[in-house]
């Protein structure tokens, strides 16, 4: 179809490493995978540990808080 | 802004057009204008595409969208790690191989001049009106918050922007755009420690996230299915991918950027490192936004943070209304804060009564009720929906960032704006240039000759997007109708190089008609459904992929392969 080079698409492709900690392609693709997921459950952690349920609102909130604080001055 | 503030703003928009001035030395001919050629490491790359992709908007909006939704943005941004991966693997090699200029030579390689000249066409329609979108939106912002005219805030930035990439080209851009890269940075950082150390003596970071997750504003994984919400998990990781992958794949702007490495390999440790750090950089900006949410709990914050939708207000027949309300939001602020100091007591003393928890709730669902009646009046008066979201953050940075800071603070949002203005110039010059001048018209001038039809392009992007910001306040709707004409175009585009990539039997008509039925499909969709736009893509991408295949086994390919 067409005269452009071939480019050898592999996850393994080696040529030209990296460099520095990771010695091949697939070493930093997997770390940048893992980098992700673990990114996706500390926003799973958040949602679930920061999030407070308070349940059911009262139908006044002045009349709440004088029900649950009477101590706080007006 | 005291002087010292405008000392630094001033030292900023000086210090950046010297900086990419004596970076622009290097360039040698259209090569060096649009490719750097070919040198640039990796890690400023890494910045640049950051940065261009992260506008003012980015800054103001999302801080803002922190503020009012919480968490869940996020959610969009989730897949782009995956998608970094995916272009590493699969675009980069075939970019980086064929030499190219630009993305959508490669397609007039791999098809025909027809497809190129058509997907180039549909991202110059997409990104020139965008262009004078990045340059209008953070402008109406800053010129509301800083008293300033819209015409001056708009023309410094266009003019200075202007003035360097021009001069500078891509190695100008580069270079700026990692120096405002860091700015952002700086300025993320100073925002989070100015926010916690604002805080009332004796709140630490616990308790303000603890008063977020009250108004469950730490929401950002949401698993529901449910197709009214506009972010969850699932249109995150679906619909962002497939943008991402257009975007950073498809979209002359960004790729434009990683074809000026000096080695395939630093082409992709650019996409691998924005990978790392686009997420936990979203992560921090959401996360302001709900840190001043919890600091709104202890100061009270305006009822409407945008001042000229108040000033206009207080001069109608509703000023009255809108002052009562205002004085309601006074009282319930006083109440809200007086819960939240005994909750932060009843903290330190155990667990926190429930009841004090639901009251808190309650208090916030009625103040947040006040500022939603506040907004219907603006509507009202203005005769145009109340949107004050970017107003948030700057309202901010004005009131209670300390001298000096203010001015760093604003100069980031200009940096933010200016990274990304840049970079789309650079991106339009390039597609008009070599897609079009030089591919149909003059074949076979001097390199010097291309190097100034260049410069003389970007004058050209960068005085329409300029017109254009300067313009766009007539017309509301047409900034809504501008950001999703981006949109609109971006699956097209993408599925023509998917269809390039994985279909070998995919030739040139059968991908031309491809895309012309998904960008018309896309239309369809956005003129008679209400489909979110981040499904558009995926869609696009379908549709292109399914045509362009099945029409290439129908037709017959043509017996000579179009070269370039």
């Amino acid at each position: 179809m067409s005269d452009l080079p071939e480019p050898e698409v592999r996850p393994g492709d080696d040529v030209d490493p990296p460099g520095g900690p990771w010695k091949s392609w697939k070493s930093i693709y997997t770390t940048l995978a893992i980098w992700g997921v673990v990114c996706i459950l500390f926003l799973i952690w958040i949602t679930s540990t920061l999030n407070i349920d308070v349940g059911e609102a009262p139908m006044d909130a002045e009349a709440a808080v004088t029900a649950s604080a009477p101590e706080v001055a007006p | 802004m005291t002087a010292i503030d405008w000392g630094v703003f001033g030292l900023y928009l000086f210090g950046v057009m010297a900086f990419a001035l004596w970076q622009s030395r290097r360039n040698e001919g259209v090569e060096g204008f649009f490719l750097g050629n070919r040198r640039m490491p990796w890690w400023a790359i890494g910045l640049s595409v950051m940065a261009t992709q992260a506008s003012a908007i980015t800054l103001i909006g999302t801080t803002g969208q922190g503020y009012t939704d919480g968490m869940r943005f996020v959610q969009t941004y989730l897949p782009l790690p995956f998608a970094m991966i995916v272009l590493s693997v699969v675009f980069v090699p075939f970019f980086y191989r064929a030499k190219l200029y630009t993305a959508y030579e490669y397609l007039e390689k791999r098809f025909d001049p027809k497809t190129r000249t058509l997907t180039s066409m549909l991202f110059l329609i997409g990104r020139a009106m965008g262009t004078g979108v990045i340059m209008y939106a953070p402008a109406i912002v800053l010129s509301t918050i800083l008293g300033w005219d819209e015409v001056v805030t708009i023309s410094i930035m266009a003019v200075v922007t202007i003035a360097y990439t021009v001069t500078g080209g891509i190695t100008a851009v580069i270079w700026t755009d990692v120096v405002q890269m860091l700015m952002m940075f700086l300025g993320i950082g100073l925002a989070i420690v100015f926010m916690i150390s604002g805080l009332p003596d004796g709140v630490g970071v616990a308790d303000a996230a603890y008063i977020g997750g009250v108004q469950q504003m730490w929401n950002a994984i949401d698993f529901s299915w449910d197709p009214k919400s506009r972010y969850t998990i699932w249109s995150g990781l679906i619909g962002g991918t497939f943008l991402f992958l257009s975007y950073f794949g498809a979209d002359q702007s960004q790729v434009q950027r990683y074809l000026t490495a000096d080695s395939e390999r630093d082409s992709r440790l650019s996409l691998i490192f924005n990978g790392f750090m686009k997420v936990p950089m979203q992560i921090a900006i959401l996360g302001i936004g709900v840190l001043m949410f919890a600091f709104y709990h202890f100061e009270q914050p305006p009822i409407v943070f945008n001042d000229a939708e108040v000033r206009v207000v207080m001069e109608s027949d509703r000023a009255q209304e809108f002052e009562d309300l205002s004085v309601t939001f006074a009282e319930a602020h006083a109440e809200r804060r007086a819960t939240v100091m005994e909750i932060l007591d009843a903290r330190d003393a155990g667990p926190v009564p429930p009841a004090l928890e639901q009251t808190l709730a309650a208090q916030d669902e009625e103040l947040l009720g006040l500022r939603d009646d506040a907004k219907a009046i603006v509507a009202d008066v203005r005769g145009a929906e109340s949107n004050d979201t970017n107003y948030i953050f700057p309202t901010y940075l004005t009131e209670y960032f300390p001298i000096g800071l203010v001015g760093l603070m604003i100069a980031t949002i200009f940096a933010a704006a200016m990274s990304s203005i840049d970079s789309e110039l650079t991106a339009l010059s390039s597609a008009t240039v070599i897609d079009f001048y030089r591919r149909w018209f003059v074949r076979d001038a001097t390199d010097g000759h291309y190097l100034w039809a260049s410069r003389l392009a970007t004058l050209f992007w960068g005085l329409v997007a300029w017109g254009f910001a300067l313009r766009a306040g007539q017309g509301g709707s047409l900034i809504e109708l501008v950001n999703q004409v981006g949109s609109l175009v971006y699956g097209s585009i993408l599925g023509g190089f998917l269809l390039a990539f994985g279909v070998k039997r995919a030739h040139g008509t059968p991908a031309f008609i491809g895309i012309l039925c998904g960008f018309g499909t896309i239309l369809y969709i956005y003129y008679t459904t209400d489909i979110g736009w981040l499904w558009w893509n995926p869609i696009g991408v379908g549709v292109v992929m399914g045509v362009g295949t099945l029409l290439s086994y129908v037709m017959t390919p043509p017996s000579e392969p179009a070269r370039a």
